[in-house]
């Protein structure tokens, strides 16, 4: 097969950088190979597309070393528009690659601009548009389109191109599992029935991983792995640092065959349960919740004449970790702005605390309930990650301790004097997180904040949001991330037709759903009369009788797969030296003050000069209210 | 939020851009000349029809709030600073200056309805293939302007409640304090834009714009980068185009004396005169825009 992209020796440093997000990349993809790119956050995965396509570096500029070739040409000789007939880009973000007013339009452009017959042109606006099924928005206003719409469409006006390798930039990162689900198979047609190499950068891999014949993983601007699936997850299980999708993880005691897809994991699972080596461990703890900390009663909410929510009522009490699901447009960022007054509703009411959101400022109602948008970017805007952080809470009253716990829990420190918009997207997310966290809210609502976030960074997130240091606090997360919720959430609400179509622990919740269903589950819950439950949603829930063999996530927690070797959790959980509660267990209110952290400067100083100041340490407050 | 452009099925949606181009430079000339404040209270009539046909009424109502402040600014102006007429009606303010300040009024409200009304009604990709090659980067810019414009408007409104959820107080104070407070939003915004825009120009980049035709892929030619879709006028659409321009022609003949009659006339009493020319006034205006046969849909 012909090679497509051959990369040697690729070293690349962005200008004003001092760290290089390249190097010495080797890699050779031939025609016709679907790859999956993966790799922690901020490993140089995006730009390794771009360096494919020859954005890198004719439009970022910056130091460049060795050379990549893309079907034949050298990306130091030719742009990204001279590559436009054979290299095909997709980012992650639609609203920001759309060009035109119309779909239609949209899609002309890039033929257009590859000066293609009027005749030639018709028929592939025509097909791509069907392809991508948004034929009947051809004319459509593109601004008053969907998000899902509009990522089909950003799709659309790529093939329509035609182009021989497609490079895609987490395309599904903000789509529900159906839209996803229709994106990843186009992709995987154009791939078997057209021959289209295609490489994708994707985080979610319990959506992809099944549809790649070849898997690349990143880190620290190297490529650590590069291998067929099959000796991927091979070695990835010998390795504590790359990232393997849930459903591989059921593998059978014997650890010989790896399933990529439920069905292959099924027949592992019927095997096991036959010869009595898997049976179900429960997991389930009950779960303690305070006094009600929201209320919602028969709200309306609608955008001129579009009803969005319905006489919804709803009550969030104190501790409880929610998992707001549905498709896209269900009206899930609308009911989280509803939360802290950002919306006021039509009709009805919502108390936050007591207090009813219009008659109260936003600004105050944020101190009890902190919300973050889907794009972090909006919450950035200072010089430093530390001045974000500082930014809208009281300088005077600040509690260091809590700000340092916020800092060290979502592993901030080597960025506190990084300007923020240079930071990768998971990297962003974390910020506005800890900026938010930094008001002490009795109530997080967080949309999509797993976006571009890795493996690590989720169980981060996870352990941040279930940690009991800061009180009972609560979390309403709206999500489109299954295998996050079945680690998070202690209740799943789905949202549709601005009415709550389910509300209740995800067990009861998740394993009906048609299109919220885990993996794990899918995987498992034909065999109830094998002594299997119906309602298992994560691999920890499945015990394997090998003993002590069976891999470790990264809470060092037996997980169910027997392989002898340490596999990629329990390297997760060293490296990053977090744990679900482990370290958090041991010292949960007393976060020593004068620890070296590896904050920055500004930050000890300041918090030296409260600690003196106070007299006092963190340690001797005993549990903020 | 501002409103802008939206598809729309109707027929003045659908009318094509010549004729809303002639029926703009129409209106603009006549309300050039015409300075007899009922001709002209007559033209906005009209173009309250035309709107109201577009479905583009509840729009261009919040356009005339902002442009009323405009207009009456301008007629208090008008009536101090003259000093023309002999009717006195109090102090200094006579009946001519008052009859000449209604008449800038309305002809500064109809002058940008006109503009409301184009730019409201013309999809932006059609001005784009209209001009094609000869201002391919200016009406692509306008596109993209276009396109981009309620996503701005989206940032701004984000950036707001990004601040207020961090507890910053931008929502406090009087309405005045509450818009001086958004000012903070400014560079947020700006940089958020310029990070958007260099996204956009990469994406189009990466999809050939600005790229030589000799490298053009599937049998490539020499053509020119943009011919978007041609737009051969129907006979209905000419027949739209040439109608109204002779009665343009008629009323442009019929209005001579009345172009030259002075501004500060003090008889604005409305005669059979006035009542045909009003109707020939409606009629041009109106004529291209209400029947979507006439009109001759999209080319």
């Amino acid at each position: 097969m012909r090679k497509m992209v051959e990369i040697t020796g690729l070293s690349y440093c962005y200008p004003g950088q001092a760290r290089d997000a390249l190097k010495g990349i080797d890699l050779i993809v031939r025609e016709g190979e679907f790859v999956l790119l993966m790799g922690p956050s901020g490993s140089g995965k995006s730009t390794l597309l771009r360096a494919m396509n020859g954005a890198i570096p004719h439009l970022y500029g910056g130091e460049i070393s060795g050379d990549a070739f893309i079907y034949g040409r050298n990306t130091r000789k030719y742009g990204p528009k001279e590559f436009a007939d054979t290299v095909g880009i997709v980012f992650q973000d639609p609203e920001a690659q759309l060009v035109m007013t119309s779909p239609e339009n949209e899609v002309r452009f890039g033929l257009d601009n590859l000066s293609i017959e009027t005749r030639e042109i018709e028929r592939r606006i025509e097909e791509s548009l069907e392809i991508t099924n948004i034929g009947d928005f051809r004319n459509r206003f593109i601004p008053e389109m969907s998000g899902g719409e509009k990522q089909k469409l950003a799709l659309a006006s790529i093939i329509a191109m035609d182009t021989k390798i497609l490079l895609l930039d987490e395309p599904t990162s903000q789509l529900d599992p159906k839209s996803a689900e229709e994106i990843l198979a186009i992709l995987r047609k154009f791939n078997e029935e057209r021959g289209v190499t295609i490489i994708l950068v994707e985080h979610r891999l319990e959506r992809c991983f099944r549809f790649a014949d070849r898997a690349v993983f990143m880190e620290g601007g190297k490529i650590v792995l590069d291998d067929r699936m099959d000796d991927y997850i091979v070695k990835a299980r010998k390795r504590d640092d790359v990232f393997l999708p849930p459903i591989t993880y059921l593998s059978g005691s014997r650890g010989n065959e790896s399933p990529t897809t439920v069905k292959t994991a099924r027949k592992i699972v019927h095997k096991a349960l036959q010869s009595n080596e898997l049976t179900y461990k429960a997991r389930s703890k009950p779960v303690r919740t305070g006094r009600n900390l929201i209320r919602l009663s028969s709200v309306d909410f609608s955008y001129g004449n579009r009803k969005v929510l319905s006489k919804l009522d709803l009550t969030i009490r104190e501790g409880e970790k929610i998992a707001l699901m549905g498709k896209n447009g269900a009206g899930k960022s609308t009911l989280l702005k509803l939360l802290n007054g950002i919306l006021k509703p039509n009709r009805g009411n919502v108390t936050v605390n007591g207090m009813d959101t219009r008659g109260h400022l936003t600004s105050k109602l944020s101190k009890v309930c902190g919300y973050l948008s889907q794009n972090p970017s909006d919450y950035l805007h200072q010089k430093t990650v530390e001045r974000e952080i500082f930014l809208g809470i009281d300088k005077a009253k600040v509690d260091l301790s809590h700000i340092a716990w916020i800092i060290e829990s979502l592993s901030l420190e080597e960025l506190l004097d990084r300007y923020p918009r240079d930071l990768s997207t998971g990297e962003r997310e974390r910020v506005a997180l800890a900026s938010i966290l930094a008001l002490r809210p009795k109530l997080l609502a967080l949309d999509e904040p797993t976006r571009g976030m890795d493996y690590t960074q989720k169980d981060i997130l996870t352990g941040m949001l279930k940690e009991k240091r800061d009180g009972k606090l609560s979390s309403i997360v709206a999500t489109h991330d299954v295998e996050f919720v079945t680690t998070y959430a202690t209740r799943v609400i789905i949202l549709g037709n601005g009415k709550i179509l389910a509300d209740g622990p995800p067990k009861k919740v998740l394993p009906g759903s048609l299109l919220f269903a885990p993996q794990v589950n899918l995987a498992t819950r034909a065999f109830s009369e094998l002594g299997l439950r119906e309602d298992i949603i994560c691999k920890g829930e499945l015990k394997w009788s090998l003993g002590d063999k069976s891999p470790l996530n990264p809470f060092g927690e037996r997980t169910g797969s027997p392989s002898s070797e340490n596999p990629s959790s329990v390297g997760l959980a060293r490296k990053f030296g977090k744990s679900r509660e482990s370290p958090l267990r041991e010292n949960p209110w007393n976060f020593p003050i004068d620890r070296p952290m590896g904050v920055s400067s500004n930050l000890i100083v300041r918090r030296n000069r409260r600690t003196k100041k106070q007299a006092t340490t963190a340690s001797d407050r005993g549990p903020p209210a | 939020m501002i409103p802008i452009y939206s598809p729309k099925d109707n027929s003045i949606h659908s009318t094509s851009l010549g004729c809303k181009s002639l029926y703009a430079v129409g209106t603009l000339v006549s309300v050039m000349i015409i300075n007899h404040p009922v001709l002209l209270g007559l033209g906005l009539l009209s173009i309250a029809f035309v709107f109201w046909r577009a479905g583009e009424m509840g729009n261009w109502l919040w356009y005339l709030r902002i442009f009323s402040v405009l207009a009456l600014s301008y007629f208090l102006i008008t009536i101090l600073i003259s000093n023309q007429g002999d009717n006195k009606l109090f102090w200094r303010i006579t009946f001519e200056e008052i009859v000449f300040g209604i008449s800038i009024m309305l002809k500064l409200v109809l002058s940008l309805s006109v503009f409301i009304l184009f730019s409201l009604t013309v999809h932006p990709d059609d001005l784009l293939r209209k001009l094609g090659r000869k201002a391919v980067r200016s009406a692509l810019a306008l596109s993209i302007a276009v396109r981009l414009f309620p996503t701005l408007i989206k940032d701004a409104n984000d950036i707001y409640e990004a601040y207020l959820s961090r507890g910053i107080p931008l929502d406090r104070g009087n309405w005045l304090l509450r818009w001086m407070s958004r000012i903070r939003l400014m560079i947020p915004l700006l940089v958020n834009s310029l990070e958007r825009t260099n996204t956009l120009a990469e994406s189009m980049e990466c999809r050939g714009f600005g790229r030589p035709t000799r490298l053009a892929a599937g049998g490539g030619n020499n053509n020119p980068i943009y011919f978007f879709r041609s737009m051969n006028p129907t006979s209905l659409s000419m027949v739209a185009i040439i109608l109204p321009s002779i009665f343009m022609l008629l009323l442009l003949t019929q209005m001579g004396a009345w172009g030259m009659k002075s501004s500060y006339t003090t008889d604005i009493g409305v005669g059979s005169n006035e009542v045909v020319l009003g109707i020939l006034l409606l009629m041009v205006m109106a004529a291209p825009m209400v029947s979507p046969a006439l009109g001759g849909g999209a080319d």
